[in-house]
């Protein structure tokens, strides 16, 4: 192969690997308002009835590096029940089918829910052989919790 | 069984290293076309339908092509040593059937006569090998197979222990073997022995 077409074939792979026409900087910050927005619904709302015996910490932030976005940081935000803490933590905007990634740890397992058109948050279910999804809603974010949990 | 009814016995289904070889290179280029394509259209910010997928970033997508091809690699070691060893099978049975007069053959009669169609691999039928083809180039093709039988036995047993043994006449351990040194030491094997 000679310079001429290895250059070409290097012009073919960078065109093909920039998408044209994003604003990676108003992805980025729509996904850590995304991401702050579902903490706060979180707090206000699925937790209203409970702050007395939940710890919530949204203090803790996060390194993230994406493609084309780079690097940012982004809030964890850990809920503490007794001696038992349960994170919740961004992976990225970018995954496959859908608008963003929050991977949720507990002592007992991990759920992944993520982030659909318009700001509404779904979990996952199953992937295979079927994917499953069911809305973030206060009824299954207490079985998100359950599963998590010990 | 007596000698007359080896006719019937040899499989159509057996393939040689050159099918095995052929069938691997194919299932490692659709599992490679799969993460290019994949990983382009995620690059790409466009949707992907497939389900077993969904949620995965770029590095995720690219982990999991990395494992599926790791554990590719195991089939075709495991049927490259088998093939290895079928070939090794068709040539005693064939030797047997037509009575052959070489050295070889006697060798292999005697053995049938004790141990039918199952004769030791290891013991029996690479030991004539060994004996009868007195060269340092069959020595070291018969050392390097038998070394490689460790990885097929721990496959052939679902890798359910640790490997205990390092294959005495390859440097590296079990877990270090890739398709081409397994099909080049069945090769070298068949080749030194003459066997097509």
């Amino acid at each position: 192969m000679g310079a001429n077409q290895l250059q070409e074939f290097f012009r073919e792979k960078k065109a093909r690997a920039t998408p044209e026409d994003v604003d990676w900087a108003a992805k980025r910050d729509a996904w850590i308002n995304a991401v702050g927005n579902l903490y706060d619904v979180i707090e206000k709302s699925y937790l209203a009835g409970t702050l007395d015996s939940v710890t919530i910490d949204r203090g803790r932030m996060k390194g993230v590096t994406e493609p084309f976005i780079g690097d940012y940081s982004i809030p964890e935000m850990a809920l503490t029940v007794g001696n038992e803490m349960v994170l919740f933590s961004p992976k990225a905007a970018q995954v496959v089918g859908a608008a963003g990634r929050m991977d949720v740890r507990g002592d007992r397992g991990e759920a992944t829910i993520v982030r659909q058109p318009g700001d509404r948050w779904a979990l996952i279910i199953s992937r295979t052989p079927k994917l499953q999804l069911v809305e973030l809603n206060e009824e299954t974010f207490l079985d998100m919790l359950r599963s998590v949990m010990r | 069984m007596a000698r007359g009814r080896l006719k019937n016995v040899l499989s159509e289904d057996w393939k040689d290293l050159k099918e095995v070889w052929e069938w691997y290179i194919f299932q490692d280029g659709l599992v490679g076309d799969e993460a290019a394509r994949t990983l382009d259209v995620s690059f790409a910010g466009l949707t992907l339908n497939k389900a077993q997928y969904f949620g995965m970033t770029t590095d995720d997508l690219s982990t999991l092509f990395d494992e599926h091809r790791q554990e590719l690699k195991r089939v075709p070691m495991l049927v490259l040593l088998a093939a290895t060893e079928a070939a090794l099978m068709v040539d005693y049975v064939v030797r047997v059937r037509e009575r052959k007069k070489d050295e070889i053959s006697k060798d292999f009669i005697a053995i049938y006569r004790l141990r039918k169609l199952e004769p030791k691999l290891s013991e029996e039928i690479l030991d004539v090998w060994r004996t009868r083809v007195a060269h340092p180039a069959m020595k070291a093709a018969i050392d390097r197979y038998k070394g490689a039988l460790k990885l097929r036995n721990w496959l052939a047993h679902g890798r359910y222990k640790e490997p205990e043994e390092r294959p005495k006449f390859d440097p590296s351990g079990i877990r270090d073997y890739e398709p081409e040194d397994i099909l080049e030491i069945g090769t070298a094997l068949l080749t030194t022995a003459g066997i097509k």
